[in-house]
């Protein structure tokens, strides 16, 4: 075993390590010297620490009983928006307490990663909470489910099957048939990049991370997952009760969409009425909870069309060969046909991917800093009858030139989608910016010391006091 | 979680919810539960403002104070803690402005206390070790004191924050590995 990162010692002094985690690492130990010592120093700076905070006691109680007796005497009177809030906010915790659908929204989440793998064969779409949550399934070490996607309807219908494999081990395969015909294949192995194409045939295309992190399954804590699937569990809408799905008793559930990271177009009613709704819905079995049917129904991208994408067929824990995961079945001496640089999730991303969307769709921001919803928002100009709308998507240029400017978006997503996730107060006011517009508030977040960085409309870049924003 | 660990502890022990709806209807030994539970944290959070142990009680009674008056407009009660710390922030940000200057400061909200001062003059090391926290980023240090003044229990230090437990787990892990750095760069840590 190679030496821990640092970061591990101080969760093990922590005790906030599973502890099959632990061993592992006291394994280490006991044959590592230079890690023993260091695990050594961290652990004094462990009891340091709890000894320093145990001085924050001192005349608690006196200053307890000070503020009691200061308090006013009315009452505090709650608000009626308290109220309703507290009112929904039961129903969702009355989902959480129950462990059966907690541990059905953890295998929902494996699921969701099917769903991932179609949206970005379809489409720049992306999710890295779904892409980490694939690959962080801790109940089970490989996976392999069918996928059938099918949009009806609208201006381009198609039907597609499909095979995915995950492998904690190894890392994600997706085979996709249109009409019996194998036409791509997408493997994400677990130390390189995502490469695409037909076996025996050149790359279709390479996606190569800046931040090995942001794709590296190893550095993903098993906690994200964990933590993903508290996300989801609110969000259980109903159950909807008990039938028989490829031979097994199941029980279904159906689920929030926006919890997957995934959202509809936004404007896809047509003049027979509204789109239907987003829907999700997930059987599992009765006795071990695992997946056996995931159905995804949200619009289609062109108006009057719905997607359908069923995942079914699951079978868990079953030995999957090393050679699944081998980019080598493509030819990769020859140039793939998209060769993608992801940069790092930065600030600086967020502004160069904010300026080319605005240069390419001339006037406009993106709606929301969320690539699925951007990716949706660009097929659905290009499916569009209006010529006016579909002008817009002529300054995307090749494919290969379009993912060239589109991918600083993606990585400046990711940047505003984490900054939210770890619970930074940061907002963006995209559809009412202007582009050009020095004075709007683009983007804004809160630094660690209390200030404010604003990016404004014409993309210059602030540093304000609190309270100046 | 108590200190030991054991689910028993942790089942007798009401959440933050509850305690502000009991609050809401009048209890106020369930608001003097929230304060034994949370004060130490906000404490901590005002020390790094003032680096001043008898101002960041001022400032802590403070915070509890217009937490009080403020409970009913809390949408959801569950985010108490995340509440509390924006109380905090402001609080702090308002003494640091200069708003507050002396105990004038603390306006009528704290006329009839007579603030004592709580925290007796630390060891050298608790110092050091509380200074060199005060250099941290803040998102570090909150992470250090919900968790080291939540009994060492990682879900309710997440509450607190109203943070996912990864972010929880790396916010920690950043921390230490910079307060090591500072720490022993100084050569002021054994």
């Amino acid at each position: 075993m190679t030496c821990p990162d640092r970061d591990k010692w101080a969760l093990l002094s922590m005790k906030l390590l599973e502890p099959w985690q632990a061993s592992m690492l006291e394994e280490h130990l006991m044959e590592c010297e230079s890690c023993r010592e260091y695990f050594t120093q961290d652990r004094r700076d462990q009891a340091a620490l709890v000894r320093t905070y145990e001085a924050y006691d001192r005349g608690h109680n006196e200053l307890r009983d000070q503020l009691m007796a200061s308090l006013p005497e009315e009452v505090p009177q709650r608000s009626r928006g308290g109220i309703i809030f507290h009112t929904v906010r039961r129903l969702g915790d009355s989902i959480m307490t129950n462990p059966k659908i907690r541990y059905t929204a953890a295998t929902l989440s494996a699921a969701a990663c099917l769903v991932f793998a179609f949206v970005i064969l379809v489409g720049p779409s992306r999710s890295l909470a779904l892409d980490k949550i694939g690959h962080a399934v801790q109940q089970t070490q490989t996976m392999v489910a069918d996928l059938a996607v099918t949009i009806a309807g609208g201006t381009m219908p198609m039907s597609v099957t499909g095979k995915t494999y995950l492998s904690r081990e190894y890392g994600s395969r997706t085979e996709m048939y249109m009409g019996g015909q194998h036409f791509l294949t997408t493997i994400q192995p677990v130390d390189g990049p995502v490469v695409s194409g037909r076996p025996g045939e050149a790359l279709g295309f390479r996606i190569k991370y800046d931040d090995p992190s942001m794709h590296d399954p190893a550095s993903f804590r098993p906690d994200d997952y964990i933590e993903k699937l508290w996300e989801l569990t609110g969000n259980a809408r109903a159950e909807l009760g008990s039938d028989v799905i490829d031979g097994q008793d199941a029980v279904g559930f159906e689920i929030d969409g926006a919890a997957l990271g995934l959202v509809g177009p936004t404007a896809s009613d047509t003049a027979e009425g509204p789109a239907p709704p987003t829907s999700f819905e997930l059987w599992v079995n009765e006795e071990t909870f695992l997946p056996v049917r995931y159905t995804l129904t949200m619009p289609g991208a062109s108006e009057g069309s719905l997607l359908t994408v069923v995942c079914d067929r699951f079978r868990w824990d079953v030995e999957l060969e090393a050679s699944l995961f081998d980019t080598s079945i493509f030819k990769e001496d020859e140039k793939p046909k998209f060769d993608v640089r992801v940069p790092a999730a930065t600030e600086e991303a967020l502004i160069t991917g904010l300026r080319s969307y605005s240069e390419l769709i001339e006037g406009e921001y993106p709606s929301a800093l969320d690539f699925t919803r951007i990716g949706m928002d660009f097929y659905r100009i290009a499916s569009s009858a209006d010529e006016e709308q579909k002008k817009k998507l002529q300054g995307l240029g090749d494919p290969q030139t379009m993912m060239d400017r589109l991918m600083p978006l993606y990585a400046g997503t990711l940047f505003f989608q984490g900054m939210v996730r770890d619970g930074v107060e940061a907002e963006y006011f995209g559809p009412q910016v202007t582009p050009g517009d020095a004075e709007a508030v683009l983007v804004r977040w809160q630094l660690d010391a209390g200030d404010w960085r604003v990016v404004y409309g014409d993309l210059h870049v602030e540093t304000l006091p609190a309270g100046d924003e | 979680m108590a200190p030991d660990g054991t689910a028993e502890n942790q089942v007798v022990a009401a959440s933050d919810e509850t305690l502000v709806l009991g609050t809401l209807r009048g209890d106020r030994s369930a608001f003097a539960e929230l304060y034994d539970r949370r004060a130490r944290f906000i404490r901590a959070i005002c020390y790094d403002a003032t680096r001043d142990s008898h101002v960041a009680s001022d400032l802590t009674q403070e915070v509890f104070l217009r937490a009080y008056r403020k409970l009913g407009d809390l949408a959801d009660p569950a985010r108490f803690g995340p509440w509390l710390v924006s109380i905090a922030r402001r609080v702090c940000l308002e003494w640091r402005r200069g708003r507050i200057r002396d105990r004038q400061m603390l306006g009528q909200s704290l006329h009839d206390l007579e603030v004592i001062g709580p925290m007796h003059a630390p060891d050298d090391q608790v110092t050091d070790l509380r200074e060199a926290i005060a250099k941290l980023p803040e998102k570090d240090r909150l992470a250090l004191h919900s968790f080291y003044l939540q009994e060492l229990d990682a879900e309710q230090a997440r509450t607190v924050l109203g943070l996912s437990r990864s972010g929880l787990y790396r916010a920690l892990a950043s921390a230490r590995r910079k307060l090591a750095e500072i720490l022993h760069k100084q050569e002021t840590f054994p």
